[in-house]
């Protein structure tokens, strides 16, 4: 039972990776339209940048915000650049947008750091809280605490500030925000800036565990992505849950179900998502929308 | 001048086929094996076309089926010792089984969830060689001793052969295909891509056709895949990564994806960038420079020529063809 409860904490733990990257999924899907699939390759170029940092010397506190201006930045001008010009209705030329920045980033990445892993250095110290024969380490608790109060922020950005409901505004009708003066390319260009930051919250996180190499967040890409079709990515409360329950899942399947573990875990996140979407297309917490011909 | 204008594209087309067929007599046996790699992955850049250009149809996952063809020939071939012939079968039909599964529930997913199934079958792919090294060789993959195919006369070297052989199946394979887009099915495809709810309305079973289309491109992928295996004598779960699906995507978009002679394009493009790089820059770096330029230009053809390569030249040259035409009086209506 204790092995049990273990397994399903360090699930959840893991989950809070997959469900900030749902969350910058989410947050530009309903901005732009767009199934960002760099998102993952974002998250390590932000990651890249706080490692060079803390490399510098800088202490986790300056570091870390550090990489979040920088990405938040990143994200903005490639708004600007190259996904305000295509349009937002053609699904396929926006899906391949996504893994054409994928490539890039990834050989950018790739040329200024190079391929091999390198250890990043863990930003919470290394120290073991213990309750109950549970056990939860630094790093557990620093990335469930930073997790924790990037999304608080962007929960109170979105719903309780003027500048959310703008976003908001952008997001759901273009057309009338613009008629209430509303310029759409700044607020949509805010909404990357915004995803980005919760996207290097994740790198951040994953980056001492997984080991910092530029493919390191493919497999919790998928799963992010995994998440933001389980919890219905017009939710950013359902996303968030789906990311949880997608690391709990793959945790507690990856051990107990033979043959499964490792990357291999994406399977089974999907053969999830594949039956629930099934009996709720919108996934559990989405709306329905209904198309006009 | 309107005569030569209306044949030139068709002299053009001969003229290509004449150099096509005369190359492996004028360079080395070292270049036809780089030109051989080329004319296999056009097949995989070919099937993609047909999917994404001709049923508007997304796939990340190209790459993978690329591999299954070629994953699936190197068994049949090491295992059961089947002839090269029968093992290129065997790859398409394995392939074609692929594409029926994935292609099932990804008809009705369509769009954004039909680019989420494939990205993770391309993901997964090289995770699936590596979990099962007893059936695939694991990281050392499936080699067959000395190259798969072998010159049946002295005549040719194995490289003319292997260049040949490859030559006259794309050739065929492009024939093929494009018979079945210019008929009855890609009137009905045309309608889909156009209004699907008209094309429903007018009788077109919408995704009977493109769950076909769907199995018809993972066939053509798999014997694509199948013989850039038997190029090289081996495979790798290396060589198909999710970038390498990526790259696929690259040359169709690059080449035109509506085009079959944008799909050959496409394809040198991709076999030889990164060979130019590597030579051009040295070390590591060189990979990463194609594929960052890749990125770019594919970044740059979705926003300003989405109709890639062989859509500017086509544009160029009916531009050519009106500014030719505009002196003389009685001129056929342009149909293209």
């Amino acid at each position: 039972m204790i092995e049990f409860l273990q397994i399903a904490l360090d699930g959840l733990t893991t989950g809070v990776v997959f469900a900030a990257l749902a969350l910058a999924i989410s947050v530009i899907f309903q901005g732009t339209g767009m199934l960002n699939l760099a998102q993952g390759e974002m998250a390590v170029l932000a990651a890249y940048v706080a490692y060079t940092a803390l490399l510098a010397g800088w202490p986790a506190w300056l570091a870390i915000p550090f990489a979040i201006v920088v990405s938040a930045l990143i994200g903005a001008l490639l708004y600007f650049g190259v996904v305000r010009w295509v349009d937002r209705r053609n699904q396929t030329a926006l899906t391949t947008l996504g893994v054409t920045l994928l490539l890039g980033i990834n050989a950018v990445v790739s040329m200024i750091w190079g391929t091999d892993p390198r250890n990043f250095p863990n930003p919470f110290g290394s120290w073991v809280l213990q309750f109950g024969g549970l056990r939860l380490t630094s790093q557990q608790v620093g990335g469930l605490i930073l997790v924790a109060a990037v999304m608080g922020a962007m929960a109170l950005l979105f719903t309780r500030t003027t500048f959310g409901l703008r976003l908001r505004a952008v997001a759901q009708n273009q057309h009338s925000a613009a008629l209430l003066g509303l310029n759409a390319g700044i607020w949509l260009a805010a909404g990357w800036a915004a995803a980005s930051a919760v996207g290097t919250v994740a790198g951040v996180v994953a980056a001492p565990s997984l080991g910092l190499s530029p493919a390191m967040m493919t497999v919790p890409l998928l799963m992010g992505l995994a998440a933001t079709n389980l919890g219905g990515i017009t939710s950013r409360i359902g996303v968030v849950v789906g990311g949880l329950l997608i690391g709990l899942l793959t945790a507690i399947g990856g051990r107990y179900v033979p043959g499964l573990g490792g990357d291999l875990n994406v399977l089974l996140a999907f053969t999830v998502v594949i039956a629930v979407v099934f009996f709720k297309p919108a996934g559990l917490f989405g709306r329905e929308s209904t198309v006009r011909a | 001048m309107t005569t030569i204008l209306h044949w030139l594209p068709r002299i053009a087309t001969g003229v290509a086929i004449v150099i096509a067929v005369s190359i492996p007599f004028l360079v080395t046996d070292y270049d036809l094996f780089a030109m051989s790699r080329v004319l296999a992955v056009a097949l995989g850049v070919i099937s993609l076309n047909l999917l994404m250009g001709f049923s508007g149809q997304i796939s990340l996952g190209q790459g993978a089926i690329f591999g299954i063809g070629g994953y699936a020939s190197m068994l049949v071939i090491r295992h059961l010792e089947w002839p090269v012939a029968l093992a290129l079968v065997a790859a398409v039909v394995v392939c074609a089984i692929v594409g029926a599964i994935i292609g099932l529930p990804g008809v009705r997913l369509g769009g954004f969830n039909l680019g989420l199934l494939t990205i993770v079958i391309a993901a997964l792919f090289p995770i699936v060689l590596y979990r099962l090294p007893d059936f695939t060789g694991g990281q050392a993959g499936i080699t067959l001793s000395g190259g798969g195919l072998f010159s049946p006369t002295g005549a040719l070297t194995d490289a003319q052969w292997i260049y040949l052989v490859l030559l006259v199946v794309l050739l065929l394979s492009i024939l093929g295909v494009r018979n079945l887009v210019s008929r009855r099915i890609g009137r009905a495809l045309a309608a889909v891509r156009a209004n699907p709810i008209l094309a429903a309305s007018v009788g077109v079973e919408t995704d009977r056709l493109k769950l076909a289309l769907f199995v018809i491109s993972s066939a053509v992928a798999g014997l694509g895949g199948a013989l850039y295996a038997l190029v090289l004598g081996l495979v790798v779960p290396e060589s198909y990564p999710l970038v390498f699906s990526i790259t696929l995507l690259v040359a169709s978009v690059v080449g035109g994806n509506r085009s079959w002679w944008g799909a050959i394009i496409g394809a040198v493009v991709i076999v030889y960038l990164p060979t130019w790089f590597s030579e051009a820059v040295p070390g590591d770096t060189s990979a990463y420079l194609a594929q960052l330029v890749f990125a770019v230009v594919l970044g740059a053809c979705i926003i300003i020529a989405p109709s890639g390569a062989a859509g500017l030249i086509g544009r160029g040259y009916r531009a050519l063809a009106r500014t030719a035409t505009r002196d003389i009086p009685s001129t056929r209506e342009e149909t293209q």
